[in-house]
């Protein structure tokens, strides 16, 4: 790959109305694999993986909204706006990334919402109130939010993916799943689960997967309900229990459930009639369980 | 409710007796005053400290026999003046208090076994955590602050329905098992608040 930027280069460019308003444009060249710290706590912020070994940024800074900071070379480099208001209801500011897709990426933000597409190696975002999005298949994605959304759409390999009360929606995913939320429902759909474990205290679940031979899905959920849709043809072994809750089941090939019934085991499919085939295990306190295996598109 | 009489409610809660409109009025104050929160903390986290402790002592039967000999009657004995067997009794008496009062002591030494000793350790972790979070919570934004405790309030309830329904059915592995996810939930989450900077 050829460095777009061979040196520094900075506009300042701005009229009008938005006479105020600043808009910094930077690049420099940088390692395939380099790491890059971004922060940005109010706005947003838009990360794109390209065929580039440097990093181009444009920075669009209102009145009021601090300074961009930034720069770097070879394996690192970091940017971000500073002086930004820490109540993070100022005016936000506007950062738009690109960097080679190899990059190992980490965003902190506060209220901003992140995007970042068609990276390949890792990515780590923290933010408190501003939702995540990703599109793409990295290696490992580690997205954390106290009440912002996240929605993952694509094959990453390892997704760690926890919230307070926002939503979580992850589409196409195969591999390692983390899920965790307190208030936040979550919406899981893939073709074929490896391994995944959703957790949450109150948030609605709702997988519609099939699974691997061995894979593996676990859900653990206090007063949320759990809804589970599945192929037809599903082989593996349910373990599903509830405390408090409702426990419903339709799965083809299984044995009526009894009525009022807080727990059941059943195997269906040949494997999993042998003791092996695909495991999944959902645990509530007060929250329905309800399974089916007619799955539907979401 | 006031933070007076969210203190004075801390046991009722701690047994799960108050009522449902108490319930939600004194979850609805934790969920915005820390100070109450971090007491509550502290108060279960003595709770589960002194759960084990026996609240009554039976004296061991060999005091019993060492003295009996003495007071049973012997048909020699049946002369022994009233004066002596009122001052045995005395000494009867004296000993099983004094023995009382040492056992009574010696079990609030003991660490606390079983569940209870899990369930200590998990208080202890959230008890530390709590501090970190107060200490930095006037340092939050106030948005940051609200989002934060909402959030707190939803494991704070869910923990509390969990050690309600272990303490009707103590023997339930399952029940422990979703009390040992909701503190490990709310450890996970006072770790993430208490990391949170001025910043954010």
């Amino acid at each position: 790959m050829r460095p777009l930027w061979t040196g520094l280069a900075i506009a300042l460019l701005g009229a009008g109305p938005a006479a105020a308003q600043r808009t910094t444009v930077k690049g420099f060249p940088v390692a395939p694999d380099v790491t890059l710290r971004i922060q940005n706590l109010v706005g947003v912020t838009r990360v794109t993986g390209w065929d580039h070994d440097s990093i181009a940024v444009t920075a669009v800074i209102p009145a009021g909204g601090g300074g961009f900071y930034g720069g770097g070379r070879d394996r690192f480099a970091k940017m971000g706006i500073e002086g930004q208001d820490p109540s993070l209801t100022g005016p936000g500011s506007e950062l738009d990334v690109h960097v080679p897709r190899g990059a190992r990426v980490w965003v902190k933000s506060g209220s901003a919402n992140v995007e970042l597409t068609g990276l390949s190696a890792e990515v780590e975002v923290t933010s408190l109130t501003g939702s995540i999005r990703l599109d793409g298949a990295p290696r490992v994605a580690t997205l954390e939010t106290i009440d912002g959304d996240l929605t993952i759409t694509g094959a990453a390999t390892v997704i760690r993916a926890r919230t307070g009360s926002g939503a979580v929606r992850i589409r196409g995913a195969r591999a390692d799943i983390s899920i965790s939320t307190i208030q936040g429902p979550v919406v899981l759909a893939s073709d074929e689960l490896l391994s995944a474990r959703i957790e949450t205290v109150s948030g609605r679940v709702e997988v519609r997967a099939g699974m691997q031979p061995d894979g593996l899905l676990e859900i653990q959920a206090h007063d949320g309900e759990v809804f589970l849709s599945m192929p037809s043809a599903i082989d593996a072994r349910f373990d599903l229990s509830t405390l408090k809750g409702i426990l419903a089941s339709r799965v083809t090939g299984q044995g009526s459930i009894p009525a009022g019934a807080r727990s059941a085991r059943f195997a269906v499919g040949k494997k999993a009639g042998a003791g092996r085939g695909a495991g999944i295990t959902v645990r509530t306190f007060s929250g329905s369980i309800q399974v089916d295996s007619n799955l539907r598109p979401e | 409710m006031n933070c007076e009489m969210i203190h004075d409610r801390f046991d009722s809660k701690q047994a799960g007796t108050l009522d449902p409109a108490e319930r939600e009025a004194f979850e609805l104050h934790l969920a915005g005053c820390a100070d109450c929160w971090a007491d509550l903390e502290a108060s279960r986290f003595l709770a589960a400290r002194t759960a084990d402790l026996r609240r009554e002592i039976t004296p061991p039967t060999d005091l019993w026999t060492g003295i009996a000999p003495r007071l049973q009657p012997r048909t020699r004995r049946l002369t022994l003046p009233v004066g002596w067997l009122a001052a045995a009794a005395v000494l009867l008496v004296a000993g099983t208090s004094a023995l009382t009062v040492l056992l009574v002591r010696r079990p609030a030494a003991e660490a606390p076994t079983g569940f209870a000793a899990t369930e200590a350790r998990y208080q202890e972790a959230t008890l530390e955590l709590a501090t970190v979070y107060r200490q930095a919570r006037d340092s939050l934004a106030p948005a940051t602050r609200v989002v934060l405790e909402r959030n707190l309030a939803v494991i704070e309830r869910a923990l509390g329905e969990a050690r309600d329904a272990l303490r009707a059915d103590p023997a339930n592995r399952a029940i422990e098992e979703m009390v040992v996810a909701a503190y490990q939930r709310k450890i996970a989450f006072l770790e993430r608040a208490a990391a949170l900077d001025r910043k954010t």
